[in-house]
């Protein structure tokens, strides 16, 4: 057997068609095809079903035609059409549609040329468009006014041709993103000859269209393993000289496939070609993905957040609130939540990983905790130290604090002990060493001298030892008013219940602004 | 109020003493060739203890060269029939900036009793603070306090006394209230040393044999 991958064998002295008709044997034209009656769509399994099909021998002349008689597909359907002829190949000039009508209407869905094969003098060309628009849809009509028809014009007239066409619901309908790959070839042979228009790879849910033609006197000891009948055919003038057959597969895991029959020749050495093509299926319908941003604390994020999917798309989103990206592709997305502010932490990873139902919406949540913001440059800083009040009640202290943290010392000497009424002396003397809380220091609103800031410690009381322990401070606020630091600096500190507010009456504070 | 204003060039020698005695080493502030980036001094003790023979210090501070803070503390110290006292700290706090060096040191004690009985106070509180701006450089003792100060049997009003006040402790030596220190040229540097009870001992001979401290503050800025 000689076999030849997509080239062409050279022409043989006899072409003998023997078309095996399975399911139809048409007349040309759409007004010429025998009725059938209306099919319904063969799903195999996937995204991807036949909708419509139709096929016809014994066509001669500069046409090659056939309506879809007496339903028509869908739009929105890819159609595959594949021409036969007895011919030389590269003759066909343009692959049209248009809706069977007096006259008739130019549809003008675009078929494009996928693969083809052509050996001693028998060709096939296999023609595609997607997502065909522009007809009636679904249409069934027995008198074949306004079905669709395809066809092929001729650049020289054929003795004897016909066509096949299908129509397939589920295909991409973006004609680059449908297209897989494709193969053809041809070969010469007698007795039992395998056509095999070679392996192809095919994604998860495509299609496998597979179609051979042979100009012997033939029959089939096998057809391709896996594979569905669409059709074989043949006419009365080319029952010895050709025949055709097609089929297809809709794949269930992505791989190759390989389809092969093994034609019967008998002792006449006959040629055969073969194609096969994939046709991708569409993404699954889109679906919705909401997030939402749920913020708490101090000095919440006011400019909010930014959403982004998959790295690239992004939304704005309120601090406290939701936004939907609408149409993304059902599956696996990541979804991160940036712009926060130095202040804030996210519980959740970030980001998180979220599928999308087709035609569903998944949601995402993002909890979002701020501490008091540090509105401050990094390298702000304040430190000061000396004393409030005077007499026999006096705080001494000293303290130095940044966005990063710091301490803070302050010691309340009270000369006559826990004194009720006194405003600082309730709980008599005691020291207090306390560490400044990372994040918690900045800028007054309104006060740009002053900082303030938090933290933790441990204080001794002198006159009340129980009320030894650890407390919470926070300096509400301290101000670099100028030199000297008494009698304008100032400082406000609260330590548990323990309240100081004054003018330092000696000492200083310096703040240091940050960038 | 009992006391006397003591002579510069005596405060001068006590300042030499202080130096060998105890490690109170005030480093004044350094040369303008080297003070063109700034510096900062800072270093507070809340009492000291020096004879002839050993030197203490109680909750002393010193801040790092960096400025910053550094603090210490004492709940209650006791030198057999020389000191005792409480509430025990001293904090002190620096910031060198490009157009500011200051520096604050506080050191107090409370319920001070030297020598037995001697001196006691109730309370006592050093505050040193200098600044210096590249133009100007001062230094204060403002907020210092001498709060129920009695002096061999004289009882002092709540008001520091005026700075470096001595005082004869017969058969002991003698005691400089507020003695203050200064240092630097007053436009790039400046410096003080604040001590509020600084008792020197002397031998019957007058020649010393140690000194008592309560409350000593320390603060120097140099730009």
């Amino acid at each position: 057997m000689v076999c030849k991958q997509a080239t062409l064998a050279g022409l043989r002295g006899l072409v003998a068609v023997a078309l095996l008709a399975v399911a139809c044997t048409e007349p040309a034209g759409p007004d010429r095809g025998r009725v059938r009656p209306p099919e319904l769509a063969t799903t195999a399994g996937s995204g991807i079903a036949l909708d419509q099909w139709n096929g016809t021998l014994s066509e001669s002349g500069f046409e090659l035609v056939k309506g879809f008689n007496p339903t028509n597909p869908h739009t929105g359907d890819a159609i595959i059409a594949t021409f036969f002829w007895i011919g030389p190949p590269g003759i066909i000039t343009s692959v049209t549609d248009f809706l069977a009508s007096v006259p008739n209407t130019p549809v003008g869905n675009t078929y494009t040329l996928v693969t083809s094969a052509s050996a001693n003098g028998v060709s096939m060309a296999t023609y595609v468009a997607t997502n065909v628009q522009n007809f009636p849809s679904g249409l069934y009509n027995p008198t074949g006014e306004q079905i669709l028809a395809i066809r092929a014009t001729l650049s020289v007239p054929v003795a004897d041709g016909g066509l096949v066409i299908s129509a397939w619901t589920g295909v991409d309908p973006v004609s680059a993103q449908a297209l897989g790959a494709s193969s053809s070839a041809s070969g010469v042979g007698f007795g039992s000859t395998v056509a095999d228009p070679g392996a192809i790879p095919i994604n998860a849910g495509a299609l496998a269209y597979a179609v051979t033609m042979s100009n012997g006197v033939v029959s089939f000891s096998a057809r391709p393993e896996g594979f569905t009948n669409l059709t074989t055919a043949s006419d009365l003038f080319m029952q010895t000289d050709a025949e055709y057959d097609a089929e297809f597969a809709v794949q269930g895991d992505a791989g190759t496939v390989d389809p092969r029959w093994t034609w019967n020749f008998g002792l006449v050495p006959s040629t055969w070609l073969a194609s096969v093509l994939a046709l991708n299926p569409a993404p699954p319908p889109p679906g919705n993905l909401t997030v939402t941003t749920t913020t708490s604390g101090s000095d919440l994020d006011r400019d909010g957040y930014t959403v982004t999917v998959d790295g690239t798309n992004s939304l704005q989103s309120p601090t406290n609130g939701s936004v939907t990206f609408a149409g993304l592709a059902a599956g696996s997305h990541s979804v991160a939540l940036s712009d926060v502010a130095a202040n804030c932490t996210v519980s959740e990873a970030n980001p998180q990983m979220v599928t999308v139902p087709s035609g569903g919406t998944a949601t995402v949540s993002f909890t979002v905790s701020c501490l008091a913001s540090s509105n401050v440059g990094s390298n702000d800083k304040m430190t000061g130290g000396g004393k409030l009040g005077g007499g026999r009640e006096f705080a001494t202290f000293g303290f130095d604090a940044r966005p990063t943290g710091g301490q803070l010392e302050w010691v309340q000497h009270c000369g006559n002990g826990a004194t009720a009424g006194s405003a600082t002396c309730q709980s008599g003397s005691f020291t207090f060493h306390g560490t400044v809380a990372a994040g918690s220091y900045s800028a007054v609103s309104g006060s740009p001298n002053c900082r303030t800031w938090s933290g933790t410690g441990s204080a001794r009381f002198k006159d009340v030892p129980s009320k030894s322990g650890s407390y919470t401070f926070t300096v509400n606020s301290a101000c670099d008013n100028g030199q000297p630091g008494r009698g304008t600096d100032y400082v406000d500190i609260s330590i548990a219940d323990y309240q100081d507010t004054g003018y330092l009456t000696g000492g200083n504070i310096q703040l240091h602004r940050g960038n | 109020m009992a006391g006397t204003i003591i002579p510069r060039r005596f405060v001068e020698w006590l300042s030499g003493l202080l130096l060998l005695a105890v490690a109170y080493g005030f480093a004044l502030a350094p040369a303008r060739a080297e003070a063109q980036a700034g510096s900062v001094t800072g270093q507070g003790a809340a009492a000291a203890v020096t004879t002839t023979t050993s030197a203490q210090q109680f909750a002393p501070a010193a801040l790092p060269n960096a400025g910053g803070m550094a603090d210490s503390e004492l709940a209650s110290v006791a030198v057999p029939s020389t000191l005792s006292a409480d509430g025990l700290a001293s904090i002190t706090t620096g910031q060198l900036d490009q157009t500011l060096v200051s520096a604050t040191t506080t050191a107090q004690a409370a319920n001070v009793n030297v020598l037995s009985g001697l001196i006691t106070a109730e309370a006592v509180l050093a505050v040193a603070t200098s600044y210096a701006n590249g133009v100007t450089a001062t230094s204060e003792s403002n907020g210092s306090a001498l709060v129920g100060l009695v002096v061999n049997g004289v009882n002092y009003a709540d008001v520091p006394p005026a700075p470096n006040t001595q005082v004869r402790l017969p058969g002991v030596g003698y005691v400089v209230l507020n003695e203050q220190l200064p240092a630097g040229d007053g436009v790039h540097t400046t410096g003080l040393t604040v001590t509020m009870i600084h008792v020197y001992l002397t031998d019957a001979q007058g020649a010393p044999t140690g000194d008592i401290v309560i409350g000593m503050a320390k603060s120097g800025a140099n730009l």
